[in-house]
């Protein structure tokens, strides 16, 4: 353990550290994240002290600082992902709210990539609960800030060259902040292009607490193999696409539709197991999605090259930094064959068009999967309409979800029933096989079985549980519904340090269960508590019973005494009167959470448990 | 990377020192009383007893002798200031990890076949099976051998292992000389879900407190026979190990991931006597034992192996003992003993525990003591049917609050002053309490108590165990 000084100096160190950290640089961020990993002890000082800086500093340091809670998030991972993550939302929101429009853009991508699950455990960085509360938050923010653009709008010209400027004069920030960014922009620069590399570099623990990958592997060039994980990485990258236009577009149904579309699409993918061959037809399907969006894109960005005046590239460029600086470990294979660096183009230019392509893209995978001659559903030039409020697309064909998977499903894509029948994965399959190896019969009782030596079934301590909790050593198999146990693990792990620091009561040795209590306690398993989290408190200290009592001691209630020396009587734990109410059932005026004690006082019901529950 | 002032060096002066081991070797380290090691592993599987330590975390130990054991190898450091150190190339982990696998096996087909457990822990295990409509019993383990043999080592990897397979074996510990999650002069039993701490490994951890815990506590169920050797009182100690299976067997009944893992039971180091062999026998009926392990002395693997072969569904097995167990003489057995009295109140180092003193009448106080085995008549001397009369004596007495139970250690049954003595014979143990001073003038006594409540109005029994703080 360390003691407190040990933490203080720490504490103290990282903040003066923090200091520095006044523009995007890598080399502070890596040495950061490396302080963060080594002093995986103190990462709740450590965590603090982010936060704290996060919420004092300069709105211009703003970026750097949540590009370190990135980075230790995705480098260091647990504890540190649980710790930022209880406070992710109001770090996150009281940043953005003090930050330039160009900041918050890459707020925008750096939560983009944090609402993507991750290659290597499929599950995205942060606790769902804060990342769906920061983006609602966003989409409010966004449409609050579309109207606004659109009231500009009607008054302006009509073209996407004002509508654009609308856009950035709408900035609340003063125009020279937005000069000061390109010193960032060129830096960060650098820290999302070498993110991968300094990723492999400090992540030793990483490796051990995360999956070790074995789904994914990169295809080589120019032959492209098909696995899960190659393909999950593609839809992950259209669903960030396509939540990109979604920001952009908080109305648009469609796009909330494909979206939705895509994540279930990828869901099954992440939970079950699908035959090559399979694979090989879907991945085939969102190769044509992806190669039409972006070359859509391309022509889009021709269009409006053409439709406009040189200033506006100047305009664009920097978003063009901005898309690289993304700190997301974009895999190779799934980036397009699209030479242009302008591939992405700023999505508030191209939400004019999108709006009218999305649907029909949608509407070319389900054609492409029910009818082979694909092609000439994507051969239909897209009406591209410049006009503003014509956005209406061609009637979409498809877009419920259900229809795209019950068309899947037609096309022998997907088999459902398999996949809710069995819920088990190549993972869990492994698993499995490997214990089935202790069945082997010369597994035996036997002196002579003892004497052998089998340095092969050790692996079914180590191997078989290859994810393994980082504080207290408890290792998970690498399966969906382990990793759900870890997570839980984790959380567990947080909700106790969380109540060790926060009680500052102390805390003493229980009585031991009786004889009976103790015959029907079933030990929860940690990770199990998380279901009953409302009582956690009871759970932890060991006593389902007292929980249950909980639930009931506070519905007792007596008649309301005559007396009037009793009435004004307080309770003697609380010193709190108690209050007449009528009561249905009884017919009668009673005092509600109220117990006659055998002293004949009158407690409440709830006050008097508690007493009792320490005496007994 | 290393800036000033961000290196966190140990509590101990002494720099710590780095340590490889190489693969199925130990390194052993003996702490003593009020001193302190420090552990920290930098790479590789380290494990104590078959738990896993943690890359990173540094692991704090005191009063207790341990080795760290690796199967592939690791690399950590440690610091303070052992009475003992060195790393052994000789190791018996194989035959115990083989015996845990062998176990193992057992737990899978009898999980197998078991319908209940299927339709409700299955969901939670990876190894779908389908069930044949009958219930399924894991192994239930004896392990036996002298004093210093290594029985609770074994018990403790075996229950470590059993874990991390994501079983819950019900650990009965019947050796009231060490005492399991709870204070010396007790048996007890307590289903082990989670891991092990391995911080406070003399007691296998902690008991549940009125907070949070950084490893999940155990709830043991306690009896309380009041001395080191069951042979201080053969009568009370079968008594209260028949009531214990009693209790076990109810939990198994109804607990299905218990009763799939199975049982590992410690057993006492008695095995010398007559006495211990019939000893054996109460334990192996009771709790209905299957398997018999003994280890590192072939006269009781033969004694048992003939005892026990002829009944064809008791396996006897032998392993042997670990060149890693250490002479536990008198004087470091009492400091453990010390040790695990002074956590039960005020907790490991790590989680600090507040106990509180009261005053309370001495009328307030029921005692009993168990009664003495001299009392009995020896029974050469009775004529023939007088075992009745035997059993006619109750096992506790009541004794007066006197001046002699000064700095006692009582335990608080789940009995009340106006319970039978043969109720409170087989009680179980709600707690313990600390006699601090006893006034016969003004007739009151001064108490530690575990937590912050009156006296509880409950029988008290006192054992020989005295604590000084």
């Amino acid at each position: 353990m360390v003691s407190a000084t040990e933490l203080e100096a720490i504490r103290q160190d990282y903040v003066t550290s923090l200091d520095d950290l006044t523009f995007n640089s890598r080399p502070i961020i890596t040495n950061l994240t490396i302080i963060a990993q080594e002093n995986i002890q103190a990462a709740e000082v450590i965590t603090r002290a982010i936060e704290e800086h996060i919420s004092k500093c300069a709105p211009s340091s703003k970026l750097p600082a949540l590009y370190l809670l990135d980075s230790i998030c995705k480098n260091v991972g647990s504890p540190y992902t649980l710790l930022f993550g209880r406070n992710l939302y109001r770090t996150f929101t009281d940043a953005y709210t003090l930050v330039n429009d160009g900041i918050r853009r890459k707020m925008h991508e750096l939560f983009q990539t944090w609402k993507q699950p991750s290659m290597t455990t499929g599950q995205s960085l942060f606790n769902q609960e804060p990342l769906r509360r920061i983006e609602n938050y966003l989409m409010k923010a966004q449409s609050a800030l579309m109207e606004l653009q659109q009231h500009e709008h009607r008054q302006r010209r009509p073209s996407p060259g004002a509508y654009a400027q609308a856009y950035h004069q709408q900035s609340p920030t003063p125009p020279q902040q937005q000069h000061v960014t390109p010193a960032s922009h060129a830096a960060d620069h650098t820290y999302g292009q070498t993110a991968p590399s300094y990723a492999q570099t400090i992540s030793i623990s990483d490796a051990t607490y995360r999956r070790q990958d074995s789904d994914y592997s990169p295809p080589p060039a120019g032959q492209p193999t098909v696995t899960t994980g190659s393909l999950l990485a593609e839809i992950s990258n259209l669903i960030q696409f396509t939540t990109e236009k979604l920001y952009d577009n908080p109305t648009d149904a469609d796009l909330k539709t494909q979206l939705s579309a895509l994540s279930q699409l990828h869901g099954i993918l992440r939970t079950s197991s699908l035959p090559a061959e399979q694979l090989a037809t879907i991945k085939s399907r969102i190769d044509v999605l992806s190669s039409e969006l972006h070359r859509n894109r391309k022509r889009k960005a021709e269009i409006e090259s053409l439709a406009r005046p040189s200033p506006k590239r100047a305009w664009n460029s920097p978003s063009v930094v901005n898309e690289s600086a993304t700190p997301v470990w974009t895999p190779p294979q799934s980036q397009p064959p699209v030479p242009q660096p302008q591939a992405y183009v700023p999505s508030s230019l191209s939400s004019v068009n999108i709006q009218s392509i999305q649907p029909d893209l949608l509407a070319s995978v389900v054609q492409v999967l029910t009818q082979p001659q694909f092609g000439a559903a994507l051969g239909t030039p897209v009406p591209v309409s410049i006009a503003p409020g014509l956005a209406a697309a061609p009637a979409p064909t498809i877009t419920d979800p259900s229809a795209i998977f019950a068309s899947l499903k037609a096309a022998g894509l997907l088999s459902m029933d398999s996949i809710s029948a069995s819920g088990s994965n190549g993972a869990q399959k492994r698993v499995r096989d490997i214990f089935s190896k202790l069945l082997s019969p010369d597994i035996e009782l036997s002196n002579k079985f003892l004497q052998k030596s089998r340095p092969d079934l050790v692996a079914l301590l180590y191997d078989s549980l290859p994810l393994q909790c980082s504080t207290c050593g408890r290792r998970f198999a690498d399966t969906d519904c382990d990793r759900i146990k870890r997570d839980a693990h984790l959380d567990w792990h947080f909700r106790v340090n969380k109540r060790l620091r926060e009680d500052t009561r102390g805390q003493s040795r229980s009585w031991y269960l009786d004889e009976e209590s103790w015959i029907k306690f079933t030990d929860g398993d940690d990770s199990k508590e998380i279901e009953d989290s409302s009582g956690s408190s009871f759970r932890v200290s060991g006593s389902t019973v007292s929980n249950k009592d909980k639930e009931d001691v506070s519905h007792k209630y007596i008649p309301a005494p005559k007396d009037p020396s009793v009435i004004n009587t307080p309770c003697p734990i609380c010193k709190e009167k108690f209050k007449s109410v009528w009561n249905e059932k009884a017919e009668d005026w009673v005092w509600m959470n109220a117990v006659r004690a055998e002293n004949d006082k009158i407690y409440h019901a709830t006050c008097l448990r508690d007493a009792e529950n320490v005496i007994l | 990377m290393n800036l000033p002032g961000l290196s966190c060096t140990g509590q101990s002066s002494i720099t710590p020192a780095a340590v490889d081991l190489r693969p199925e070797t130990e390194w052993r380290f003996e702490v003593g009383l009020d001193s302190i090691v420090t552990v920290k592993v930098l790479q590789g599987h380290a494990e104590i007893f078959g738990t896993e330590l943690a890359v990173g975390p540094t692991y704090t130990f005191t009063t207790t002798k341990l080795s760290i054991f690796t199967w592939r190898g690791c690399r950590f450091e440690w610091s303070g200031d052992p009475l003992a150190e060195y790393i052994s190339e000789e190791s018996v982990m194989g035959s115990y990890a083989n015996l845990h696998f062998a176990l193992e096996k057992l737990r899978m087909q009898a999980a197998e076949k078991d319908t209940q457990y299927n339709k409700e822990v299955i969901k939670e295990v990876d190894i779908i099976t389908s069930g044949s409509g009958q219930e399924g019993e894991g192994p239930r383990v004896l392990i036996i051998g002298p004093r210093n043999s290594g029985k609770t080592t074994l018990a403790k990897i075996l229950t470590a292992y059993a874990v991390k397979m994501n079983r819950c074996p019900m650990v009965v510990s019947l050796d009231p000389k060490e005492g399991m999650l709870s204070l010396p002069g007790t048996i007890s039993a307590a289903s082990f879900s989670t891991m092990m701490d391995i911080e406070e490994e003399e007691s296998w951890g902690s008991s549940a407190t009125t907070g949070p815990m950084h490893i999940p506590p155990k709830n043991p169920a306690v009896y309380y026979f009041g001395s080191d050797s069951p042979t201080d009182n053969i009568r009370f100690y079968k008594s209260l190990v028949s009531r214990l299976s009693l209790a076990i067997s109810s939990r198994l009944a109804v607990d299905h991931k218990a009763r799939i893992s199975g049982c590992i039971i410690d057993a006492a180091g008695i095995i010398d006597q007559k006495e211990g062999y019939d000893l054996i026998d109460a334990i192996v009926a009771d709790l209905s034992v299957d398997v018999v392990v003994t280890i590192g002395n072939e006269r009781l693997y033969n004694d048992l192996l003939k005892r026990y072969q002829p009944r064809k569904q008791i396996a006897v097995l032998k392993v042997q003992r670990s060149g890693g167990v250490v002479e536990h003489d008198a004087s470091y057995m009492r400091s453990i003993q010390r040790q695990m009295i002074k956590q039960y109140f005020y907790g490991p180092p790590k989680t600090a525990l507040s106990a509180f003193t009261i005053t309370a009448d001495i009328s307030a106080m029921t005692v009993y003591k168990r009664s003495e085995q001299s009392h009995l008549v020896s029974s050469s001397a009775l004529p023939i049917g007088s075992d009745e009369t035997t059993a006619m004596l109750s096992l506790v007495t009541k004794i007066e609050v006197s001046p002699a139970l000064q700095n006692a250690i009582l335990a608080v049954l789940y009995a009340s002053p106006g319970d039978t003595e043969d109720d409170i014979a087989e009680a179980s143990v709600m707690g313990f309490v600390h006699v601090l001073d006893i006034d016969e003038v003004k007739k009151k006594l001064k108490v530690l108590m575990p937590i912050k409540a009156r006296l509880p109005s409950q029988v008290y029994l006192v054992g020989s165990y005295h604590y000084l703080e």
